[in-house]
């Protein structure tokens, strides 16, 4: 099955509940994606003059944190925009919480934290947020309680009195972040939050949204850094030339993938000995020797591989270093949608 | 010998002096101004202003070979536009005019000249080479000099060789030096004048509508002022108010154009002080906009 | 001879503090550079460029002094910058050509470069187009263009990979990663990514605060981890832990399902893994030696810094950039 036939007949398969994947329930079982979808998408493209940005994309956002993954012009910032109601579709709806997201209504659900940054560079991002928050319609006592619990949320409350001018590009993102979060909308939209953040504030970021979607917000998170995103992001979304790729968990993704066998590697005390009786296996697709010890393997049918290899150690007294899975990350992932994307 | 195919060489030779640098930046400075279309207009005016007076002091020395008293018959508005006896009055008005198409001129270009680096991040470019700040200033200086002195020096020395060659003798050049030192200075002090105050208000002013609108407060705003205030007290001295009034003064005392009557020689001397002190006041300021900080955030 | 050495470098702007008694040597090679913003990275990389003078303190750069020899230091030095870089109206070439003359190489020599740089960065088809139009991936590799022309020993580089898709993010990396080992070239990489730096570094230097809190190379600051393993597997694993448990292994659940770290004692055999797995007809689908992460090193190394509590008196915590006042009343070189 490959991607673009998988996209179409599945568009629910973001949040669904493990039903199609491998026999493997997961410890964190999130009862949150049983939740109807807070956005959906129905056939939606969106074009602007000749060029189009979305082409006919169709999907559902479920509560916890999914990751937009695409290269530079797929069409991320413009799905991000659909969905934050700054542009209307061409064709199609976008549906939050029910209403339009075009609408007026709709936008008390949807917090934006886009990549750019346009400030009023005279006010202090405390003012600045507080008037965001005013802009929503809190009263002048609310908005400024809700801009101190936001401001702590994202680090910023010692720091938020200084004029925007004076803002390094960190402190900027952490403002956009309170600005997104300060109606405490269920639907949060962030591209590119991590930009300019230095490692400690990363982790700090992270553990944010991750609380957020625990909380049982929906997140929409666009970003390059796809070892972030591994860590991050529950469910992922591909994009490529305004289409949506794949859609799913991880290991959903990576399960359709099955022209690309799955990517070991191993290291074992009698590495070349391993490797003359990996050989002979069916399940062996192909083995690399590389460095002193390392084996790169390629196995079909992993679940049947993993059982007959423990025999294989236990057996013949292999002492094992390291058996490792590389290509269920979001990098090796990305690299080989973006192939299969390209077969038509 | 390894297969190169495409790869990485290195490269060891041998480096110009430092002073050279100047040059790209000036070449290059010059291609930003020249390359934009919408400048051509303006240095279509300048170029006619020149072939207007170049065909006419070509038709009139025609002329007077075939009748000597044309000249008398020559209405006296063309004195006013052309260069008809090659008094050195004509070379001032004709500079004059060429420096305002120029002063039209850089008001546009400011902003791409030398706004542009610090918006567009030229200034990072320029300074992380090697080369120091001098050279930098001293190339932009250059760009804006060379400007000038090509939209209205070299057109009015061409007039002057042009009036010289054309007349019965050639006594007009050797008797009229002094109109050619005069026309070089002029041109100079216009040049430096202009080019130091534009790169001082495009250092601090970058971006394009603001940077015209300094400039008109300077070249258009100042003037009038100066003017009223002249009318209310009935002093000429508030004419100094206006930077390009300075600047013509000092030509006409380059020229030896001053017209005493109107006080002007006091006038050209207060000038000559004043000229001087905004120069070294734009350096300065152009100077300490030149730092480091605009080269790493 | 050292990449660089700085010696008691402390550099003050106005009254705030960016970097505070620095002293440093670092040998050739391919060097990481982290810290927060404001911590006093930029600092550091403008007077490693001998573009500002510090307010005390000596060093050299590739033998050249970053007082005296600003300018010569900068024939060896290549700098790509975070910024964008545009001269208006140039095509790429001729960007690429004006960088090389600018560095003293003489016209026609800084064209010839400029082609043959950019074909090797792989823009070979765009130079001639002008280069306010390239995407960012291009932009980004136009300016190492202009930094590779006059062949440096030294590249300064200040987030390399930003703005770029995983792809170019991914070529960049491997296009420094060759320059560095290939063509022996230098490199300083500024960058908030850790895994950047994991990826083309052989050291760090971390920056907190104004100070130099470490510099060395990176697999000696990784703290090693004997006989500590993750394991992955598959199906139910509760009894397989108690098992471990009792053979004297500590197992440390970190809250990813499927998967627990295991502290060995001395002489374990990984086979016993297996074994006791297979004896609760389970499946191990992972077994890692751990390391410590680059991140955690930082973590570790810049926490031990903060005192808690406390304010600082010098530079703020990712204290942005020093007050536009501050920052005009000294400046450098």
């Amino acid at each position: 099955m490959t991607m673009e036939k998988m996209s179409v007949m599945n568009p629910n398969l973001l949040g669904t509940q493990s039903s199609q994947a491998p026999a493997e329930p997961s410890a964190t079982t999130v009862p949150l994606a049983d939740h109807a979808p807070l956005v959906i998408f129905q056939e939606v493209s969106k074009w602007y003059g000749p060029v189009i940005g979305v082409n006919e994309v169709s999907i559902e956002l479920r509560p916890g944190i999914t990751g937009l993954l695409g290269a530079n012009g797929a069409g991320k910032t413009t799905l991000i925009k659909l969905l934050a109601g700054q542009l209307r579709p061409s064709l199609g709806d976008v549906l939050v919480c029910g209403v339009r997201a075009w609408s007026a209504a709709a936008k008390s659900h949807v917090g934006f934290c886009p990549d750019v940054d346009v400030f009023y560079e005279e006010m202090s991002g405390r003012a600045f947020v507080q008037t965001m928050a005013r802009l929503h319609g809190f009263d002048r006592r609310a908005a400024s309680e809700r801009t101190e619990e936001v401001l702590a949320e994202v680090g910023m409350s010692d720091r938020a009195d200084r004029r925007l001018r004076g803002y390094s590009k960190g402190m900027r993102q952490r403002i956009k972040l309170a600005q997104a979060l300060v109606h405490d909308p269920d639907i949060i939209v962030v591209d590119e939050p991590l930009n300019g953040i230095d490692p400690v504030g990363r982790r700090e970021l992270m553990d944010l949204f991750q609380s957020l979607g625990r909380r049982g917000k929906t997140l929409l998170v666009s970003s390059h850094i796809l070892d972030e995103m591994d860590t991050l992001a529950e469910r992922v979304l591909f994009m490529g030339r305004g289409r949506i790729l794949a859609a799913g968990t991880l290991k959903e993704i990576r399960d359709m993938l099955d022209n690309h066998p799955l990517q070991l590697r191993i290291s074992a005390d009698r590495s070349r000995e391993l490797a003359s009786r990996l050989v002979h296996w069916e399940l062996v697709r192909g083995i690399e020797l590389r460095g002193r010890d390392d084996l790169w393997v390629q196995v079909h049918r992993p679940s049947e591989f993993f059982p007959r290899f423990a025999d294989l150690v236990l057996n013949e007294g292999f002492e094992i270093g390291r058996l490792q899975t590389t290509d269920v990350t979001a990098g090796a992932i990305f690299d080989y949608v973006m192939k299969e994307a390209a077969h038509f | 010998m390894a297969i190169e195919l495409l790869g990485y060489r290195s490269w060891r030779g041998k480096l110009r002096a430092h002073g050279w640098a100047c040059w790209p930046i000036v070449r290059t400075g010059l291609w930003i101004v020249l390359r934009r279309k919408i400048f051509w207009v303006l240095l279509a005016l300048g170029l006619i202003n020149f072939l207007l007076n170049f065909a006419g002091i070509y038709i009139i020395s025609f002329l007077t070979t075939q009748n000597p008293n044309i000249k008398k018959m020559i209405g006296g508005f063309l004195e006013e536009l052309l260069i008809t006896s090659g008094k050195s009055e004509e070379y001032l008005d004709f500079m004059f005019r060429q420096g305002t198409v120029t002063m039209l001129l850089l008001a546009f270009a400011g902003s791409q000249l030398i706004g542009g680096d610090y918006q567009q991040g030229g200034l990072a470019f320029y300074l992380s080479r090697r080369i120091d700040r001098r050279h930098y200033v001293i190339g932009k200086l250059l760009t804006i000099v060379s400007l000038v002195l090509l939209i209205t020096t070299l057109p009015a020395l061409a007039l002057f060789f042009e009036y010289g060659l054309l007349s019965d003798s050639l006594d007009y050049l050797r008797d009229n030096m002094r109109i050619l030192v005069g026309i070089v200075s002029y041109g100079l002090i216009m040049g430096v004048g202009l080019s130091l105050l534009l790169a001082a208000i495009a250092a601090w002013v970058p971006r394009a509508v603001p940077l015209v609108m300094t400039w008109a407060c300077v070249f258009i705003l100042l003037p009038v002022v100066g003017e009223n205030l002249r009318h209310i007290h009935g002093n000429r001295m508030w004419r100094l108010l206006s930077f390009w009034r300075d600047l013509r003064l000092l030509g006409k005392w380059c020229l030896d154009a001053l017209v005493l009557e109107r006080d002007e020689d006091r006038l050209a001397y207060w000038a000559a002080w004043i000229v001087p002190a905004i120069c070294t006041l734009c350096l300065i300021a152009f100077i300490r906009r030149v730092r480091a900080v605009e080269v790493v955030r | 001879m050292s990449l660089f050495e700085l010696e008691q470098v402390t550099h003050f702007y106005g009254r705030l503090c960016a970097l505070n008694d620095v002293s440093l040597r670092v040998d050739p090679g391919a060097v990481g550079l982290v810290g927060q913003n404001g911590a006093g990275k930029s600092t550091m990389l403008k007077i490693l460029l001998g573009l500002m003078r510090p307010t005390a303190g000596r060093g050299q750069v590739l033998g050249h002094d970053i007082r005296k020899s600003g300018v010569q230091l900068r024939a060896r030095v290549g700098y790509m910058p975070e910024v964008e870089m545009l001269v208006p109206g140039l095509r790429g070439v001729e960007f690429v050509a004006l960088a090389g003359e600018l560095s003293g190489m003489p016209r026609r020599h800084a064209l010839r470069r400029a082609h043959e740089v950019l074909t090797y960065l792989g823009l070979e088809e765009a130079r001639y187009r002008h280069h306010e139009e390239y995407s960012v991936g291009m932009k980004q590799r136009l300016k190492l263009a202009a930094a590779l022309v006059h062949d440096p020993d030294l590249l300064l580089l200040d987030e390399p990979t930003a703005g770029l898709d995983p792809e170019g993010r991914e070529a960049m990396l491997e296009l420094l990663n060759t320059l560095a080992v290939r063509h022996g070239k230098s490199l300083i990489l500024s960058t908030h990514l850790l895994g950047d730096i994991d990826r083309v570094c052989e050291s760090v230097i971390i920056v907190h605060r104004g100070t130099v809190v470490t510099v060395g190379r990176i697999e000696d600051l990784r703290a090693q981890y004997r006989g500590r393993f993750r394991l992955q597997w598959q199906g139910q694993a509760l009894e397989f832990l108690q098992d471990l448990r009792s053979e004297g292994v500590q197992v440390v659940v970190d809250g990813r399902p499927d998967e627990a770290i295991a502290i060995v004692p001395e002489g374990w055999s990984t086979r016993t893994f297996f074994a006791l797995a297979d004896n609760r007809n389970m499946v191990l689908c992972g077994l890692q030696p751990e390391m410590e992460e680059l991140e955690h090193v930082y973590h570790r190394l810049v926490a031990a810094q903060s005192p808690d509590g406390a304010r600082p008196v010098i530079a703020s915590a990712d204290g942005g950039a020093p007050d536009e006042f501050a920052a005009r009343r000294l400046d450098g070189d």
